[in-house]
C-alpha cells in the first residue's frame, strides 16, 4: 500500500485523532527529531484528476497541524512507495529541512490577490495617445547605404516601417500600463509589506489579475495584517480583493543552502530577534 | 470541511476570482500524449514554439532600441522586412504541420503568456 504525504514538522512525536484523505488515520513518521505526517492510500484512489474533497482533507490535516508544530506542507499529491521511501526522503533532506524550520518556525502565509479594473485602464492608453508620441529614429551618421536605400524608406512609407510603428505604440502602450500597475502594486505593499517577513508577487497573470501576492506574517502578528488588510479595502475601494489563509508556508519553503543562504541575507526583519516562538507575543 | 475554506478565505467578488483564475490556467497541459504517431506532430510544435519565441525576443528588443532611437529609418525598415518574413515562414510551417497559434502559446510564470 502506497503511503500519501502532507506535510514534515518539527517533532517526531506520534500523531493521534487526525484523519485524513478517505478518513484514513494520519500518522508521524518520525526520522532523528522531525517527522512526515503521512496516511495509508487506497489502492483505488486516483489523485490524478483531485475533486475539491480530497484537497480539502489535505488543508484540513496541514490546517489541524499548524496549531502544534511548525509545517512544512507537501505539495497535494505527492506519494511514496512505502515507510522506507519517506524515511529516505526526510534523511536525505535533512539539513534542508531543519534550516527551513528555523527560518519558518512562528510564521503563516497568506495569499492575497487583487482584481483591478484592467482592460478598462488599458484602454485609456490608446494608440492615439500613446502612438503619437515623439519618435525619432537615429539619423545614419555616414550615407554609406544611400545608393541600396530600398523604394519608400527615406519616407517611412514602407509596409515594413508601418509595422514597426505600430508595434511601437503597442509596446509604449504596454509600457504605460504596466507602470500604472507597478505604481497600484507598491500602494498596497505600503500597507501590508511591513508586516511581512518576506513577500512574493506575481503581476499581471492576466490584464485583470493585478496582483498574486504571498506574505510571511508571523502567527503573532495575524491580526495586525488583517487589520492593515482592512484599512487596505477602504483606502482603495475601486479594487476586488481575495485573502487567503493563515496557511502553511507552502511559498517560501527552499530546498537548497544556497537558496536560503541568499534569502537570509536579503531577509529584512523588522525588529531584532529571532523568528523563535519568544519574538511572537507582540500583538 | 467547507467551514475551514470559509474561514480561510475572505472575499467580496469570488465569481470574479474564480473566472479570472480560470484565465491563467492557460499553458503547459497536465499530461503529456506521446506516441509513436502523433511524435513528430508533438516535436514539430515544441521546436515552433521555440522558434516563436525567439522570434518574439528578437522584435522586442528592436522595439526597445526604436524607442530608445537607436535605429535609422533604413535599419527600421530592415528589420521589419525581416521580421516580417519569418511571421510569414512560421505562418506557413504552422499549416503544414496543422498548429493553431494558440497552440503554440507557453505560459512563461511572471511573464505571463508567450501570445
Amino acid at each position: 500500500m502506497s503511503i500519501y504525504a502532507y506535510a514534515v514538522v518539527d517533532s517526531a512525536a506520534t500523531i493521534n485523532s487526525l484523519t485524513g484523505l478517505d478518513r484514513i488515520p494520519v500518522k508521524n513518521i518520525p526520522y532523528r527529531d522531525i517527522g512526515v505526517v503521512v496516511s495509508e492510500l487506497p489502492e483505488q484512489s486516483d489523485l490524478s484528476d483531485p475533486a475539491a474533497e480530497l484537497a480539502l482533507a489535505h488543508a484540513a490535516v496541514t490546517d489541524q497541524l499548524m496549531a502544534g508544530f511548525t509545517v512544512l506542507p507537501v505539495r497535494f499529491g505527492t506519494v511514496f512507495q512505502n515507510q522506507d521511501a519517506v524515511i529516505a526522503m526526510a534523511e536525505e533532506h535533512y539539513a534542508d529541512l531543519r534550516l527551513n524550520f528555523t527560518r519558518l518556525a512562528g510564521t503563516v502565509e497568506f495569499g492575497l490577490r487583487v482584481i483591478w479594473p484592467g482592460e478598462a485602464i488599458r484602454n485609456q492608453f490608446t494608440t492615439e495617445k500613446i502612438g503619437t508620441l515623439p519618435f525619432s529614429p537615429r539619423k545614419p551618421v555616414v550615407s554609406l547605404f544611400s545608393d541600396r536605400r530600398r523604394p519608400g524608406a527615406a519616407g517611412g512609407k514602407s509596409s515594413a516601417i508601418s509595422r514597426m510603428r505600430e508595434k511601437l505604440a503597442e509596446y509604449r502602450r504596454d509600457r504605460a500600463f504596466e507602470e500604472r500597475a507597478d505604481q497600484d502594486i507598491a500602494a498596497i505593499d505600503g500597507i501590508l509589506g511591513k508586516l511581512a517577513l518576506e513577500k512574493r508577487y506575481e503581476r499581471l497573470r492576466t490584464v485583470n489579475l493585478l496582483l498574486n501576492g504571498y506574505y510571511l506574517v508571523r502567527k503573532g502578528r495575524q491580526g495586525k495584517f488583517r487589520a492593515a488588510f482592512g484599512q487596505l479595502k477602504l483606502v482603495r475601494p475601486d479594487l476586488k480583493y481575495l485573502l487567503s489563509g493563515p496557511w502553511p508556508p507552502y511559498n517560501f519553503v527552499m530546498m537548497s543552502h544556497e537558496k536560503l543562504q541568499a534569502a537570509s541575507r536579503r531577509q529584512v526583519v523588522p525588529e531584532a530577534g529571532s523568528l523563535g516562538l519568544g519574538a511572537l507575543s507582540d500583538e | 470541511m467547507n467551514d475551514l475554506i470559509t474561514g480561510l478565505v475572505e472575499t467580496d467578488a469570488s465569481e470574479l476570482f474564480a473566472e479570472e483564475l480560470d484565465k491563467t490556467r492557460v499553458g503547459l497541459p497536465s499530461r503529456i500524449e506521446a506516441n509513436p504517431t502523433n511524435a513528430a506532430h508533438g516535436l514539430a510544435k515544441l521546436v515552433l514554439t521555440l522558434v516563436e519565441l525567439i522570434r518574439q525576443l528578437l522584435e522586442r528588443q528592436a522595439i526597445r532600441r526604436m524607442d530608445a532611437g537607436s535605429l535609422t529609418d533604413e535599419e527600421i525598415e530592415r528589420v521589419g522586412e525581416t521580421l516580417m518574413a519569418l511571421e510569414a515562414r512560421m505562418h506557413e510551417l504552422k499549416e503544414v504541420f496543422g498548429l493553431s497559434g494558440e497552440e503554440l502559446n507557453l505560459n512563461l510564470g511572471p511573464l505571463g503568456n508567450l501570445m
